[in-house]
């Protein structure tokens, strides 16, 4: 089947909402046994707006449809969209797992150590190779100058990390 | 009353007061100015500062973080992409691409005297209107408040990006988002997590949704922009460029007086109002978000008007507008003063003396202004691949230091995730951020609403304001929907023409 941007997106959209609807909704909002008065149900109003993006999802799947010529570009298999995008999906995935190594690290390494790691990971992945020297720097001094900043002046009580804690140095 | 005017204005003119109101602005713009700092921020951490000052000086230090923030953050929404705050997504759509033209420069001259016209009207307002507005505002009911957040976001999501239909998607996004946590009667909902059962916090959304997308953009597809783009450029504003944005500027400044006296309405629905209200009556709409200097002052206008008229409510009835109200009023009370209708009959020296000295913070905003957004445009020098990765550190810092919580980072790169792929689908984020703002308020109102009239829908059109605004929501939805159309049927005949041209069946 070929398939177009809006397309796409249009099934996007409306997959997000029904995922919501028929599965997060009925798991996480529970009804209260009481509902004082003749108040709505805590479920009313989150089941009225996915219905509503849903239904918005589907309009959109069936404009795209419906219409003969993509509007927002060419009629690409997805298997050569993929293909054609290969290298893009591969530096987004490298970012997505960096940041998430981050958010694991926070609690492993503490805070700034974390931070400095994920200064290095981005200024490397968005190009900063070009200004190593910059890149080091900044990667390194920032996170620290920061640091000193919020924990010297506004107090923030950063994580050590539970790892400089065991080797006693927290 | 003039013998209590002229001795509040000796009592403001001290040494004291003049350096907490040029802090408090200096600083503002700079807090503002940088992502992951937000002006809630700026006045929340200032409040412990305050309770070794007079009881005027600190409340105007904490109005001077206010007014400079909100101004601040159009400084990094023109010159990086980033608004600061929430009130300046509407500014990038016109600041950052006449940055990317070379007219950085210009366009944050346009903010900076829009701003400072919209603070003075506002400022006005809350001396001269303070008692019919807010009068105004009370009569206003849990009906005719959601149809007036549905509005706010109908207009929304019709101005952002170039569809109604993914503005509306993009709103009803937010919309399910601001219902994570405990709602009105104590019932959880998606607290998949302890950390969820309070909800999200605005700030990790807002810089996630705006903010980490273009480090995530950098990083997928390259440095596609030079840095000289953003340079300052030509800074100079014609006269000609300030006469044919003086409706704007002084429209904005009265949609911002008129929403900032509404309680929870706030600067950035303001901001997006007066922006839509802009482009449907400019003469120049068409180059809106394509870098249309009336849409900077439209937005700014609008988002310091409300800075002033934000304190009607709180002054005259004791009722925070938005979360930085809310923070001057834990300092009015620290200071041992109550915001209601009896400041006005107990403490009549002090509220002159804070009216006066807002009035002075205008002047202020404009001084600090000038210096800052020259200092701040240093940073359009660094190469994108330096400045973005030190955004994200910025923020990271930033979020963190507000509740000292891991969690609001953890929001903050899952917003940036979710920011990049709407960026992807061509899906506007305005919308999803104005609606997780509002979500909260919007359905109270709905559900109150409701509970009133015994599950009738009735209730929404039973009173002359709520029909004012049903009938400018399908004025507003029909107009957007045939100029969509149209613009449709023009690309359509255009496509179908270059087609007959080149021989190319469709």
């Amino acid at each position: 089947m070929k398939t177009t941007a809006d397309l796409r997106r249009g099934c996007f959209i409306a997959l997000m909402f029904a995922v919501v609807l028929f599965i997060l909704i009925p798991e996480y909002v529970p009804r209260p046994a009481f509902i004082p008065g003749f108040a709505p149900p805590p479920d009313m109003w989150p089941r009225v707006v996915s219905a509503s993006g849903m239904v918005l999802g589907l309009f959109e799947v069936m404009v795209a449809l419906l219409e003969r010529r993509a509007p927002h570009g060419p009629r690409t298999p997805l298997a050569a969209w993929l293909r054609m995008h290969a290298g893009e999906l591969w530096r987004f995935f490298l970012a997505a797992v960096a940041l998430m190594i981050f958010l694991l690290l926070i609690p492993l390494l503490g805070f700034l150590v974390a931070s400095i790691l994920i200064g290095l990971a981005s200024f490397a992945l968005a190009g900063g190779w070009k200004y190593r020297f910059w890149m080091l720097g900044m990667a390194t001094f920032l996170p620290l100058a920061l640091y000193f900043i919020f924990k010297h002046f506004i107090n923030t009580p950063f994580p050590h990390g539970s790892l400089f804690k065991a080797l006693g140095m927290g | 009353m003039w013998h209590d005017v002229v001795l509040a204005m000796q009592a403001v003119a001290t040494v004291n007061n003049f350096l907490a109101m040029g802090a408090g602005i200096w600083a503002g713009v700079i807090i503002g100015a940088i992502p992951g700092m937000t002006g809630t921020m700026a006045v929340t951490l200032a409040l412990p500062f305050t309770f070794y000052m007079e009881p005027v000086t600190s409340l105007l230090l904490l109005v001077a973080l206010y007014k400079g923030s909100t101004y601040g953050g159009s400084i990094s929404a023109i010159l990086i992409k980033t608004p600061g705050t929430a009130s300046a997504a509407c500014t990038v759509l016109d600041g950052f691409p006449l940055a990317q033209q070379g007219k950085a420069g210009k366009a944050l001259n346009m903010a900076l005297v829009s701003s400072c016209i919209g603070d003075f009207v506002s400022n006005l307002s809350l001396i001269f209107c303070a008692a019919p507005l807010a009068y105004l505002a009370l009569k206003v009911g849990p009906p005719e408040y959601f149809m007036l957040m549905a509005f706010a976001l109908t207009m929304v999501a019709g101005i952002s990006g170039d569809s109604l239909l993914l503005g509306i998607v993009s709103a009803c996004f937010g919309l399910l988002l601001a219902t994570v946590g405990e709602d009105m009667y104590g019932s959880y909902r998606f607290a998949m997590t302890d950390n969820m059962m309070n909800g999200l916090s605005v700030a990790p959304v807002l810089i996630g949704l705006f903010a980490l997308p273009e480090l995530l953009k950098l990083i997928v597809f390259g440095d596609t922009k030079k840095g000289e783009l953003m340079a300052m450029g030509e800074d100079r504003l014609t006269l000609k460029e300030v006469r044919g944005s003086l409706k704007s500027i002084f429209r904005g400044s009265f949609i911002g007086c008129i929403l900032g006296a509404m309680p929870g309405v706030g600067p950035a629905a303001a901001a997006f109002f007066s922006y839509g209200e802009a482009r449907r009556t400019s003469p120049n709409g068409a180059n809106f978000g394509k870098g249309e200097l009336e849409g900077i002052a439209a937005s700014e206008s609008a988002n310091n008007g409300c800075c002033g008229s934000t304190m009607i409510p709180l002054l005259a009835l004791g009722v925070p507008g938005d979360v930085i109200t809310g923070v001057m009023l834990g300092a009015f009370m620290i200071q041992g003063l109550t915001p209601g209708p009896l400041l006005f009959q107990n403490n009549i020296h002090e509220v002159y003396m804070l009216l006066i000295g807002m009035m002075c913070s205008s002047v202020f905003l404009f001084g600090a202004g000038k210096v800052t957004a020259k200092f701040f445009s240093y940073i359009s020098r660094i190469p994108l691949a330096l400045l973005t990765p030190s955004v994200l550190l910025l923020c990271v810092f930033g979020i963190y230091s507000i509740s000292s919580d891991p969690f609001d980072v953890t929001v903050l790169i899952v917003m940036g995730v979710v920011g990049f792929i709407m960026m992807l689908l061509n899906i506007p984020a305005a919308p999803f951020l104005i609606a997780f703002i509002l979500g909260p308020m919007f359905e109270d109102n709905l559900r109150r609403s409701l509970a009133i009239s015994h599950g009738s829908a009735n209730i929404f059109f039973q009173s002359v304001i709520s029909w004012i605004f049903f009938v400018l929501i399908i004025l507003f939805l029909g107009v957007t929907a045939r100029r969509e159309w149209q613009s449709f049927r023009a690309g359509k005949a255009t496509d179908s023409s270059s087609a007959k041209k080149t021989g190319v069946a469709q």
